[in-house]
């Protein structure tokens, strides 16, 4: 049997280690009653800051793009999407444009008499 | 299960993510972090105190002060694990200072629940632990506080050393002469604790 005062410092100790795994078991783990975590619970819930929300999806660069990526979808992808674009700037550009300008260019003339819909523009040019 | 595929630094993230949320206002937060947290502290200050109604008082007491740091806690600086043994183990030091001074016996305390009851090796094991207790609470409270996280709550001393907020190496001196005490206490008992049957 080894010296009973002899300390093993690297921490083994056959000795010691059989009250330490009896404690050990004699506790075992400790199960929380239905009881006592009711309670612990509603602290945390009393105690949860106030005013705070449900945790949100983060806003910003990703919430827009996946938004960007939804309305491509459903509007049949890309090549769809790129024609509304197209449209719409063609559209802007006629609208924008002045009228004898776009009549020298569709019509070869400025003169509008024979179109319906431009007489009063002529009328008070 | 979670616990056995996670290492430690995982489970200190989650933790930090689950009191993060908390502190958000997560309502699913909180149960979670109790199903992790409050056995392991329960456990603490059930063997240190070895008294179920006051080790509950500890763990809520604890838990309640965990609640009210949520919103200021600064990740990572501190484990919520050793930060909440640190707080269990301060509480279970005061509360042990509190009984010295009403001069408890340590025979008075009521044995714990013995979960196999009827085997001759149970009974073994009741008089070591008993033995081991009552050695325990005769040690200067730091020697016993070390001595019970090392080898009952089964820490590293880096853990320890975070939780008692001291040095590693004065933790392995705690511990050294903690044991060296308790070796000579309990040497004297070894026939009768069935020392001999290792």
């Amino acid at each position: 049997m080894r010296d009973q005062n002899q300390y093993d410092p690297s921490g083994q100790d056959p000795d010691l280690d059989l009250f330490f795994d009896a404690a050990v078991r004699q506790s075992g783990s400790q199960t929380i009653s239905d009881d006592f975590s009711a309670r612990l619970l509603a602290d945390a819930h009393a105690l949860q800051p106030p005013g705070s929300q449900a945790i949100q999806e983060p806003a910003g660069p990703e919430t827009l793009r996946a938004w960007i990526k939804t309305s491509l979808r459903r509007m049949g992808g890309w090549p769809i999407a790129a024609s509304l674009a197209a449209a719409t700037v063609f559209g802007l550009g006629v609208g924008l444009t002045s009228a004898d300008l776009l009549g020298e260019v569709y019509f070869g003339s400025d003169d509008f008499s024979g179109l319906s819909g431009f007489e009063f523009l002529v009328e008070e040019l | 299960m979670v616990d056995l595929v996670l290492d430690g630094s995982s489970k200190d993230a989650e933790d930090d993510a689950l009191l993060a949320a908390y502190a958000a206002g997560d309502s699913t937060s909180a149960r979670l972090l109790l199903d992790r947290l409050a056995p392991t502290v329960m456990g603490h200050a059930m063997r240190v105190l070895q008294d179920r109604a006051e080790a509950e008082d500890v763990v809520q007491e604890a838990m309640v002060r965990l609640w009210k740091q949520a919103p200021e806690w600064r990740y990572g600086e501190a484990k919520v694990s050793t930060w909440l043994y640190r707080v269990t183990a301060n509480l279970c030091t005061d509360r042990l200072r509190k009984r010295r001074g009403g001069s408890v016996d340590i025979d008075a305390i009521a044995e714990p629940m013995d979960p196999t009851p009827g085997v001759d090796a149970t009974m073994q094991d009741l008089s070591r632990a008993k033995a081991l207790r009552s050695a325990l609470a005769d040690l200067p409270e730091r020697q016993a506080m070390a001595v019970s996280l090392r080898h009952l709550e089964g820490l590293s001393n880096p853990e320890i050393a975070n939780v008692m907020e001291i040095g590693v190496e004065a933790v392995e001196s705690l511990i050294a002469r903690g044991k060296r005490s308790l070796r000579a206490a309990l040497l004297g008992q070894k026939e009768a604790l069935g020392y001999d049957d290792a």
